[in-house]
Protein backbone atom coordinates (compact mmCIF):
# COMPACT_ATOMS: atom_id res chain seq x y z
CA UNK A 1 0.00 0.00 0.00
CA UNK A 2 1.23 3.41 -0.62
CA UNK A 3 0.81 6.12 1.33
CA UNK A 4 -1.29 8.34 -0.99
CA UNK A 5 -4.32 9.50 1.12
CA UNK A 6 -3.02 8.23 3.76
CA UNK A 7 -1.59 11.41 5.34
CA UNK A 8 -2.84 15.28 5.01
CA UNK A 9 -0.55 18.42 5.95
CA UNK A 10 -2.21 21.30 5.99
CA UNK A 11 -4.96 20.93 3.65
CA UNK A 12 -1.78 18.41 1.44
CA UNK A 13 -2.54 15.47 0.26
CA UNK A 14 0.19 12.55 -0.28
CA UNK A 15 0.13 11.28 -4.00
CA UNK A 16 2.38 9.64 -6.31
CA UNK A 17 3.37 11.95 -9.51
CA UNK A 18 4.75 10.82 -13.05
CA UNK A 19 7.37 12.39 -15.22
CA UNK A 20 9.17 10.64 -17.95
CA UNK A 21 11.55 7.99 -16.28
CA UNK A 22 10.74 9.31 -12.46
CA UNK A 23 7.88 8.91 -10.46
CA UNK A 24 8.15 10.41 -6.86
CA UNK A 25 5.32 11.11 -3.87
CA UNK A 26 4.38 14.92 -3.20
CA UNK A 27 2.09 16.88 -1.69
CA UNK A 28 -0.74 18.09 -3.37
CA UNK A 29 -4.00 20.19 -2.65
CA UNK A 30 -6.72 21.87 -4.91
CA UNK A 31 -7.55 18.77 -6.29
CA UNK A 32 -10.36 19.35 -8.91
CA UNK A 33 -11.99 16.23 -9.63
CA UNK A 34 -12.65 14.94 -13.76
CA UNK A 35 -15.88 13.98 -14.67
CA UNK A 36 -17.08 10.36 -13.88
CA UNK A 37 -18.26 10.39 -17.78
CA UNK A 38 -15.92 12.38 -20.16
CA UNK A 39 -17.63 12.73 -23.23
CA UNK A 40 -19.20 15.60 -25.13
CA UNK A 41 -22.00 13.61 -26.10
CA UNK A 42 -23.36 12.04 -22.91
CA UNK A 43 -22.26 14.74 -20.14
CA UNK A 44 -21.40 17.67 -22.54
CA UNK A 45 -21.71 20.84 -19.97
CA UNK A 46 -19.83 19.02 -17.27
CA UNK A 47 -17.20 17.70 -19.85
CA UNK A 48 -17.11 20.97 -22.05
CA UNK A 49 -16.41 23.10 -18.61
CA UNK A 50 -13.68 20.68 -17.30
CA UNK A 51 -12.09 20.87 -20.94
CA UNK A 52 -12.00 24.76 -20.52
CA UNK A 53 -10.52 24.85 -17.23
CA UNK A 54 -7.74 22.16 -17.85
CA UNK A 55 -7.08 24.29 -21.06
CA UNK A 56 -6.99 27.76 -19.47
CA UNK A 57 -4.72 26.21 -16.95
CA UNK A 58 -2.20 24.41 -18.86
CA UNK A 59 -2.22 27.94 -21.34
CA UNK A 60 -1.98 30.11 -18.77
CA UNK A 61 1.01 28.36 -16.97
CA UNK A 62 2.31 28.46 -20.41
CA UNK A 63 1.83 32.39 -20.67
CA UNK A 64 3.41 33.01 -17.54
CA UNK A 65 6.29 30.84 -17.83
CA UNK A 66 6.90 32.34 -20.77
CA UNK A 67 6.67 35.20 -19.73
CA UNK A 68 8.43 35.42 -16.37
CA UNK A 69 11.28 32.83 -17.52
CA UNK A 70 12.56 33.37 -20.81
CA UNK A 71 16.18 32.97 -21.05
CA UNK A 72 16.56 31.39 -17.62
CA UNK A 73 17.48 28.22 -16.58
CA UNK A 74 14.44 25.73 -16.59
CA UNK A 75 12.73 25.66 -13.27
CA UNK A 76 13.17 22.68 -10.39
CA UNK A 77 10.13 20.36 -10.11
CA UNK A 78 8.08 21.79 -7.57
CA UNK A 79 7.72 19.97 -3.81
CA UNK A 80 4.67 20.95 -3.37
CA UNK A 81 1.50 20.91 -6.17
CA UNK A 82 -0.75 23.57 -6.19
CA UNK A 83 -3.70 22.69 -8.40
CA UNK A 84 -4.39 19.24 -10.00
CA UNK A 85 -6.58 17.77 -12.05
CA UNK A 86 -7.73 14.09 -10.64
CA UNK A 87 -8.11 11.73 -13.28
CA UNK A 88 -8.84 9.00 -11.10
CA UNK A 89 -12.60 9.96 -11.05
CA UNK A 90 -12.86 9.05 -14.72
CA UNK A 91 -14.65 5.75 -15.13
CA UNK A 92 -15.82 7.04 -19.06
CA UNK A 93 -13.99 8.40 -22.15
CA UNK A 94 -15.22 9.23 -25.62
CA UNK A 95 -12.62 9.34 -28.00
CA UNK A 96 -13.53 13.04 -29.06
CA UNK A 97 -13.09 14.27 -25.42
CA UNK A 98 -9.76 12.59 -25.09
CA UNK A 99 -8.52 14.10 -28.36
CA UNK A 100 -9.45 17.75 -26.79
CA UNK A 101 -7.43 16.77 -24.00
CA UNK A 102 -4.72 15.10 -25.66
CA UNK A 103 -4.64 18.74 -27.78
CA UNK A 104 -3.97 20.94 -24.90
CA UNK A 105 -1.25 18.48 -23.67
CA UNK A 106 0.09 18.44 -26.99
CA UNK A 107 -0.22 22.06 -27.67
CA UNK A 108 2.17 22.81 -24.17
CA UNK A 109 4.57 20.12 -24.91
CA UNK A 110 5.50 21.45 -28.27
CA UNK A 111 5.70 24.87 -27.52
CA UNK A 112 7.25 24.62 -24.48
CA UNK A 113 8.77 21.55 -24.32
CA UNK A 114 7.98 20.69 -20.71
CA UNK A 115 7.81 17.56 -19.00
CA UNK A 116 4.30 17.68 -17.66
CA UNK A 117 3.78 15.46 -15.01
CA UNK A 118 0.43 13.07 -14.51
CA UNK A 119 -0.83 12.05 -10.83
CA UNK A 120 -1.71 8.97 -9.15
CA UNK A 121 -2.12 6.95 -12.98
CA UNK A 122 -2.03 3.60 -11.22
CA UNK A 123 -5.35 4.50 -9.69
CA UNK A 124 -6.60 5.64 -12.98
CA UNK A 125 -9.84 3.21 -14.17
CA UNK A 126 -7.52 0.93 -16.49
CA UNK A 127 -10.39 1.08 -19.27
CA UNK A 128 -9.48 5.47 -19.17
CA UNK A 129 -5.80 4.43 -18.93
CA UNK A 130 -5.53 2.18 -22.01
CA UNK A 131 -7.51 4.53 -24.47
CA UNK A 132 -5.98 7.54 -23.52
CA UNK A 133 -2.39 5.25 -24.31
CA UNK A 134 -4.08 4.38 -27.15
CA UNK A 135 -4.78 7.92 -28.46
CA UNK A 136 -1.57 8.73 -27.73
CA UNK A 137 -1.73 10.81 -24.30
CA UNK A 138 1.03 9.11 -23.07
CA UNK A 139 3.37 9.18 -25.54
CA UNK A 140 3.09 12.75 -26.02
CA UNK A 141 3.87 13.38 -22.27
CA UNK A 142 6.86 10.19 -22.84
CA UNK A 143 5.12 8.52 -20.33
CA UNK A 144 4.64 4.57 -20.12
CA UNK A 145 0.73 3.40 -18.65
CA UNK A 146 0.87 0.51 -16.30
CA UNK A 147 -2.08 -1.80 -16.90
CA UNK A 148 -3.11 -5.07 -14.87
CA UNK A 149 -6.26 -5.02 -15.10
CA UNK A 150 -8.27 -7.17 -18.39
CA UNK A 151 -10.20 -4.01 -19.53
CA UNK A 152 -14.04 -4.12 -20.05
CA UNK A 153 -14.34 -1.92 -23.56
CA UNK A 154 -15.10 -2.29 -27.40
CA UNK A 155 -13.65 0.70 -28.44
CA UNK A 156 -10.68 0.26 -30.18
CA UNK A 157 -8.98 4.00 -30.98
CA UNK A 158 -6.18 5.26 -33.75
CA UNK A 159 -3.60 7.26 -32.02
CA UNK A 160 -3.77 11.13 -32.75
CA UNK A 161 -2.69 12.97 -35.59
CA UNK A 162 -1.67 16.57 -35.90
CA UNK A 163 -0.81 18.95 -38.58
CA UNK A 164 -0.76 22.85 -39.98
CA UNK A 165 -1.50 21.76 -43.55
CA UNK A 166 -4.62 20.01 -45.14
CA UNK A 167 -4.70 16.55 -43.69
CA UNK A 168 -3.39 14.28 -47.14
CA UNK A 169 -0.51 11.40 -45.80
CA UNK A 170 -2.61 11.45 -42.19
CA UNK A 171 -5.83 11.50 -43.62
CA UNK A 172 -4.85 8.46 -45.62
CA UNK A 173 -2.83 6.77 -42.88
CA UNK A 174 -6.00 7.43 -40.81
CA UNK A 175 -8.65 6.02 -42.53
CA UNK A 176 -6.40 3.44 -43.97
CA UNK A 177 -5.79 1.87 -39.89
CA UNK A 178 -9.68 2.48 -39.14
CA UNK A 179 -10.54 0.23 -42.28
CA UNK A 180 -7.46 -2.36 -40.99
CA UNK A 181 -9.10 -2.55 -37.87
CA UNK A 182 -12.12 -2.83 -39.09
CA UNK A 183 -11.77 -5.78 -41.16
CA UNK A 184 -10.28 -7.75 -38.21
CA UNK A 185 -12.44 -6.97 -35.57
CA UNK A 186 -16.10 -6.70 -37.72
CA UNK A 187 -16.73 -9.89 -38.85
CA UNK A 188 -18.45 -9.99 -42.46
CA UNK A 189 -17.14 -6.71 -43.38
CA UNK A 190 -16.58 -5.70 -47.62
CA UNK A 191 -14.25 -2.79 -47.89
CA UNK A 192 -15.12 -3.12 -51.76
CA UNK A 193 -18.43 -2.11 -51.14
CA UNK A 194 -20.03 0.53 -49.55
CA UNK A 195 -17.95 0.39 -46.30
CA UNK A 196 -15.38 0.97 -48.82
CA UNK A 197 -16.64 3.90 -50.69
CA UNK A 198 -17.44 5.75 -47.00
CA UNK A 199 -13.30 5.22 -46.48
CA UNK A 200 -12.89 7.09 -49.39
CA UNK A 201 -15.16 9.89 -48.83
CA UNK A 202 -14.36 10.24 -44.93
CA UNK A 203 -10.82 10.72 -46.84
CA UNK A 204 -11.93 13.62 -48.90
CA UNK A 205 -14.17 15.35 -45.74
CA UNK A 206 -11.16 14.73 -43.37
CA UNK A 207 -8.68 16.79 -45.53
CA UNK A 208 -12.17 19.64 -46.34
CA UNK A 209 -12.16 20.28 -42.51
CA UNK A 210 -8.22 20.42 -42.10
CA UNK A 211 -8.24 22.70 -45.55
CA UNK A 212 -10.82 25.00 -43.25
CA UNK A 213 -8.53 24.87 -40.50
CA UNK A 214 -5.72 25.92 -42.00
CA UNK A 215 -8.15 28.76 -44.22
CA UNK A 216 -10.20 30.21 -41.31
CA UNK A 217 -9.46 28.59 -38.04
CA UNK A 218 -6.54 30.63 -36.84
CA UNK A 219 -6.39 33.77 -39.35
CA UNK A 220 -5.63 36.85 -37.02
CA UNK A 221 -5.35 34.91 -34.05
CA UNK A 222 -2.14 36.05 -31.88
CA UNK A 223 -0.64 32.41 -31.22
CA UNK A 224 2.25 30.82 -31.41
CA UNK A 225 2.38 29.41 -35.26
CA UNK A 226 2.56 25.57 -34.12
CA UNK A 227 -0.68 25.99 -32.26
CA UNK A 228 -2.35 26.71 -35.14
CA UNK A 229 -3.22 22.91 -35.67
CA UNK A 230 -5.58 20.57 -36.23
CA UNK A 231 -5.93 17.73 -34.17
CA UNK A 232 -8.08 14.10 -35.71
CA UNK A 233 -8.61 10.45 -34.52
CA UNK A 234 -10.73 7.85 -35.19
CA UNK A 235 -12.26 5.19 -33.22
CA UNK A 236 -13.92 1.42 -33.84
CA UNK A 237 -16.95 -0.46 -31.24
CA UNK A 238 -17.15 -3.79 -33.22
CA UNK A 239 -19.59 -4.72 -30.58
CA UNK A 240 -21.55 -2.09 -32.21
CA UNK A 241 -20.79 -1.81 -35.46
CA UNK A 242 -19.66 1.28 -35.08
CA UNK A 243 -16.84 3.78 -35.92
CA UNK A 244 -16.73 7.44 -35.61
CA UNK A 245 -13.86 10.29 -36.75
CA UNK A 246 -13.26 13.36 -35.17
CA UNK A 247 -11.51 16.52 -36.04
CA UNK A 248 -10.43 19.45 -33.65
CA UNK A 249 -9.11 22.57 -34.00
CA UNK A 250 -8.64 25.49 -31.05
CA UNK A 251 -9.13 28.27 -33.28
CA UNK A 252 -12.01 30.89 -33.37
CA UNK A 253 -14.71 28.84 -34.34
CA UNK A 254 -17.14 28.71 -37.34
CA UNK A 255 -19.96 31.00 -35.54
CA UNK A 256 -17.22 33.98 -34.72
CA UNK A 257 -15.77 33.78 -38.29
CA UNK A 258 -19.02 33.16 -40.14
CA UNK A 259 -18.80 37.20 -40.75
CA UNK A 260 -15.65 36.81 -43.19
CA UNK A 261 -16.65 34.62 -44.96
CA UNK A 262 -17.50 35.54 -48.34
CA UNK A 263 -21.55 33.76 -48.49
CA UNK A 264 -22.03 35.58 -45.04
CA UNK A 265 -24.68 38.18 -46.69
CA UNK A 266 -26.81 34.52 -47.55
CA UNK A 267 -26.70 34.02 -43.71
CA UNK A 268 -27.10 37.48 -42.62
CA UNK A 269 -30.25 38.07 -44.16
CA UNK A 270 -31.67 34.73 -43.18
CA UNK A 271 -30.23 35.39 -39.29
CA UNK A 272 -32.35 38.80 -39.54
CA UNK A 273 -35.88 37.06 -40.91
CA UNK A 274 -34.97 34.26 -38.01
CA UNK A 275 -34.54 36.56 -35.21
CA UNK A 276 -37.73 38.98 -36.25
CA UNK A 277 -39.86 35.50 -36.03
CA UNK A 278 -38.32 34.67 -32.56
CA UNK A 279 -38.46 38.18 -31.50
CA UNK A 280 -34.84 37.06 -30.30
CA UNK A 281 -33.61 39.24 -28.06
CA UNK A 282 -31.26 36.82 -25.97
CA UNK A 283 -27.18 36.97 -26.59
CA UNK A 284 -25.77 36.43 -29.86
CA UNK A 285 -23.99 33.28 -29.04
CA UNK A 286 -27.58 31.94 -28.29
CA UNK A 287 -27.79 31.84 -32.27
CA UNK A 288 -24.31 29.87 -32.80
CA UNK A 289 -26.22 26.35 -33.51
CA UNK A 290 -28.44 28.53 -36.01
CA UNK A 291 -25.81 30.44 -37.42
CA UNK A 292 -24.05 26.78 -37.91
CA UNK A 293 -27.45 25.43 -39.30
CA UNK A 294 -27.33 28.40 -41.97
CA UNK A 295 -23.91 27.87 -43.06
CA UNK A 296 -24.17 24.21 -43.65
CA UNK A 297 -27.52 25.24 -46.17
CA UNK A 298 -25.90 27.97 -47.90
CA UNK A 299 -26.31 26.83 -51.91
CA UNK A 300 -23.57 26.60 -53.61
CA UNK A 301 -24.72 28.60 -56.32
CA UNK A 302 -25.46 31.55 -53.68
CA UNK A 303 -22.34 33.81 -54.82
CA UNK A 304 -19.86 34.39 -57.87
CA UNK A 305 -16.89 32.40 -55.95
CA UNK A 306 -18.79 29.22 -54.77
CA UNK A 307 -16.16 27.57 -55.42
CA UNK A 308 -14.43 28.11 -52.39
CA UNK A 309 -16.93 27.62 -50.05
CA UNK A 310 -15.69 26.01 -46.42
CA UNK A 311 -16.25 22.47 -47.27
CA UNK A 312 -19.21 21.91 -45.54
CA UNK A 313 -21.32 20.27 -48.18
CA UNK A 314 -18.74 17.59 -48.16
CA UNK A 315 -19.24 17.07 -44.55
CA UNK A 316 -22.50 16.17 -45.38
CA UNK A 317 -21.55 14.42 -47.97
CA UNK A 318 -20.35 11.66 -46.24
CA UNK A 319 -23.23 10.99 -44.86
CA UNK A 320 -25.20 11.12 -47.58
CA UNK A 321 -23.65 8.52 -49.23
CA UNK A 322 -23.72 6.04 -46.55
CA UNK A 323 -26.36 3.52 -44.93
CA UNK A 324 -26.17 5.33 -41.67
CA UNK A 325 -24.39 8.08 -40.22
CA UNK A 326 -24.77 11.35 -38.56
CA UNK A 327 -22.52 14.43 -38.68
CA UNK A 328 -22.03 16.40 -35.61
CA UNK A 329 -20.25 19.85 -35.61
CA UNK A 330 -19.74 21.27 -32.11
CA UNK A 331 -18.05 25.31 -32.02
CA UNK A 332 -18.69 27.59 -29.34
CA UNK A 333 -21.99 27.33 -28.36
CA UNK A 334 -23.80 25.85 -31.18
CA UNK A 335 -24.20 22.54 -32.29
CA UNK A 336 -25.33 20.90 -35.48
CA UNK A 337 -26.47 17.56 -35.82
CA UNK A 338 -26.97 16.10 -39.68
CA UNK A 339 -28.49 12.68 -39.41
CA UNK A 340 -29.76 10.13 -42.40
CA UNK A 341 -32.99 10.47 -42.76
CA UNK A 342 -33.95 12.85 -40.12
CA UNK A 343 -34.40 16.83 -39.86
CA UNK A 344 -30.70 18.61 -39.32
CA UNK A 345 -30.87 19.77 -35.92
CA UNK A 346 -29.18 23.13 -34.63
CA UNK A 347 -29.13 24.31 -30.86
CA UNK A 348 -27.32 26.39 -28.63
CA UNK A 349 -25.55 24.67 -25.64
CA UNK A 350 -24.68 26.78 -22.39
CA UNK A 351 -21.34 26.54 -22.07
CA UNK A 352 -19.02 26.82 -25.09
CA UNK A 353 -16.49 24.47 -26.17
CA UNK A 354 -13.61 26.32 -27.01
CA UNK A 355 -12.96 25.75 -30.78
CA UNK A 356 -14.67 23.48 -33.43
CA UNK A 357 -15.38 19.83 -33.26
CA UNK A 358 -16.48 17.79 -35.86
CA UNK A 359 -17.10 14.08 -35.87
CA UNK A 360 -19.09 11.84 -38.10
CA UNK A 361 -20.46 8.22 -36.98
CA UNK A 362 -21.20 5.54 -39.10
CA UNK A 363 -22.75 2.41 -38.42
CA UNK A 364 -21.65 -0.38 -39.99
CA UNK B 1 -4.78 13.96 -83.50
CA UNK B 2 -2.32 13.31 -80.32
CA UNK B 3 -3.78 12.00 -77.38
CA UNK B 4 -2.59 11.84 -73.52
CA UNK B 5 -4.04 9.56 -70.64
CA UNK B 6 -3.18 10.52 -67.32
CA UNK B 7 -3.90 8.21 -64.41
CA UNK B 8 -4.26 10.48 -61.60
CA UNK B 9 -3.07 7.60 -59.28
CA UNK B 10 0.05 6.54 -60.77
CA UNK B 11 1.31 9.80 -62.66
CA UNK B 12 0.38 12.03 -59.67
CA UNK B 13 -0.58 10.43 -56.52
CA UNK B 14 -1.91 8.50 -54.71
CA UNK B 15 -2.70 10.64 -52.21
CA UNK B 16 -3.76 13.81 -53.59
CA UNK B 17 -5.08 16.72 -51.12
CA UNK B 18 -6.09 20.16 -50.55
CA UNK B 19 -6.90 22.58 -52.55
CA UNK B 20 -4.12 25.35 -53.19
CA UNK B 21 -0.17 24.34 -53.26
CA UNK B 22 -0.25 26.03 -49.62
CA UNK B 23 -2.45 23.46 -48.65
CA UNK B 24 0.46 21.31 -49.09
CA UNK B 25 2.02 18.91 -51.31
CA UNK B 26 -0.05 17.27 -54.38
CA UNK B 27 -3.28 19.38 -54.50
CA UNK B 28 -5.79 20.42 -57.07
CA UNK B 29 -3.89 23.39 -57.82
CA UNK B 30 -0.73 21.62 -58.29
CA UNK B 31 -2.05 18.92 -60.50
CA UNK B 32 -4.30 21.14 -62.76
CA UNK B 33 -0.95 23.89 -63.32
CA UNK B 34 1.62 21.44 -63.86
CA UNK B 35 -0.30 18.42 -65.39
CA UNK B 36 -3.50 18.76 -66.40
CA UNK B 37 -3.29 22.22 -68.21
CA UNK B 38 0.45 21.47 -70.04
CA UNK B 39 -1.37 18.33 -71.26
CA UNK B 40 -4.68 20.31 -72.60
CA UNK B 41 -2.29 22.87 -74.49
CA UNK B 42 0.20 20.07 -76.15
CA UNK B 43 -1.83 17.38 -77.14
CA UNK B 44 -5.60 17.74 -79.03
CA UNK B 45 -7.08 15.19 -76.40
CA UNK B 46 -6.51 14.22 -72.65
CA UNK B 47 -8.17 11.30 -70.75
CA UNK B 48 -7.99 11.58 -67.00
CA UNK B 49 -8.88 8.72 -65.17
CA UNK B 50 -9.30 9.46 -61.94
CA UNK B 51 -8.88 5.38 -60.35
CA UNK B 52 -5.58 4.48 -57.68
CA UNK B 53 -5.94 7.34 -54.92
CA UNK B 54 -7.26 6.95 -51.65
CA UNK B 55 -9.75 9.26 -52.26
CA UNK B 56 -10.57 12.91 -53.07
CA UNK B 57 -11.53 15.72 -51.37
CA UNK B 58 -13.77 18.00 -53.27
CA UNK B 59 -12.14 21.12 -53.05
CA UNK B 60 -9.24 19.47 -55.14
CA UNK B 61 -11.32 18.28 -57.64
CA UNK B 62 -13.33 21.40 -58.22
CA UNK B 63 -9.90 22.98 -58.15
CA UNK B 64 -7.95 21.06 -60.74
CA UNK B 65 -11.25 20.80 -63.20
CA UNK B 66 -12.83 24.07 -62.50
CA UNK B 67 -10.05 26.01 -62.11
CA UNK B 68 -9.02 25.12 -66.37
CA UNK B 69 -11.96 27.70 -66.88
CA UNK B 70 -11.39 30.20 -64.35
CA UNK B 71 -7.81 30.07 -64.24
CA UNK B 72 -5.93 28.39 -66.87
CA UNK B 73 -7.87 30.47 -70.16
CA UNK B 74 -9.93 27.48 -71.60
CA UNK B 75 -13.41 27.56 -72.53
CA UNK B 76 -15.87 24.98 -72.17
CA UNK B 77 -16.22 24.13 -75.32
CA UNK B 78 -12.07 23.48 -75.64
CA UNK B 79 -12.89 21.05 -72.00
CA UNK B 80 -15.98 19.71 -74.17
CA UNK B 81 -13.88 18.96 -77.06
CA UNK B 82 -10.36 17.91 -75.57
CA UNK B 83 -11.01 16.44 -72.20
CA UNK B 84 -12.65 13.18 -70.83
CA UNK B 85 -12.60 12.35 -67.73
CA UNK B 86 -13.09 8.38 -66.41
CA UNK B 87 -12.70 5.77 -64.20
CA UNK B 88 -12.56 1.87 -64.70
CA UNK B 89 -13.63 0.97 -60.69
CA UNK B 90 -16.76 2.27 -60.34
CA UNK B 91 -16.14 3.49 -56.54
CA UNK B 92 -14.25 6.81 -58.69
CA UNK B 93 -17.60 7.28 -60.60
CA UNK B 94 -18.99 9.76 -58.10
CA UNK B 95 -15.74 11.64 -58.89
CA UNK B 96 -16.05 11.75 -62.66
CA UNK B 97 -19.86 12.86 -61.69
CA UNK B 98 -18.34 15.47 -59.42
CA UNK B 99 -15.53 17.12 -61.76
CA UNK B 100 -18.21 17.08 -64.51
CA UNK B 101 -20.45 19.22 -62.44
CA UNK B 102 -17.67 21.50 -61.56
CA UNK B 103 -16.59 22.35 -65.09
CA UNK B 104 -20.30 23.15 -65.65
CA UNK B 105 -20.38 25.19 -62.76
CA UNK B 106 -17.06 26.95 -63.62
CA UNK B 107 -18.72 27.65 -67.25
CA UNK B 108 -22.07 28.90 -65.64
CA UNK B 109 -20.28 31.48 -63.67
CA UNK B 110 -18.09 32.68 -66.29
CA UNK B 111 -14.42 33.04 -66.54
CA UNK B 112 -14.18 35.92 -63.38
CA UNK B 113 -11.20 35.10 -62.23
CA UNK B 114 -11.40 35.20 -58.05
CA UNK B 115 -8.56 37.34 -56.41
Amino acid sequence: MTLAGLRTREGYRLVEIEWPNRKAMIWARDRTAMPRVFCLEDNYEETAKTLGAVQKRLFDNMRTATRSRKGRKPRRPARLLNGYYDFTTMEQCSPSAALILASYYDVVRSVQGWDIPLIEVARWSPNVRSLLHEIGFFDLLELKPTSTSPLTRSIKLVEFRTGAVVAREDASDLTETLANMLVSTVPGIDLTGDVGRSFMQLFGALQEATENTCDHAYKGMDIAPNMKRWWITGAIDAEKRHMTLAVYDNGWTIPATLRNWEQYGWIQRRLARARQMLNFRGEEEELDGVKMRLAMDVPRSSTGMSHRGKGFPAFKFVVEQSRSARLRILSRRGEFIYEKGKRPQARALKTALNGTLVEWDLWL
Amino acid sequence: MTEYSINVGTDFSRIPGGRYVRHGEFSGEAFRSEVLAPALRKFDHVTVNLDGTVGYSGSFIEEAFGGLLRDEGFSAEDIDRQLTITCSDQRYALYVRMAQQYIREAANRGSARVA
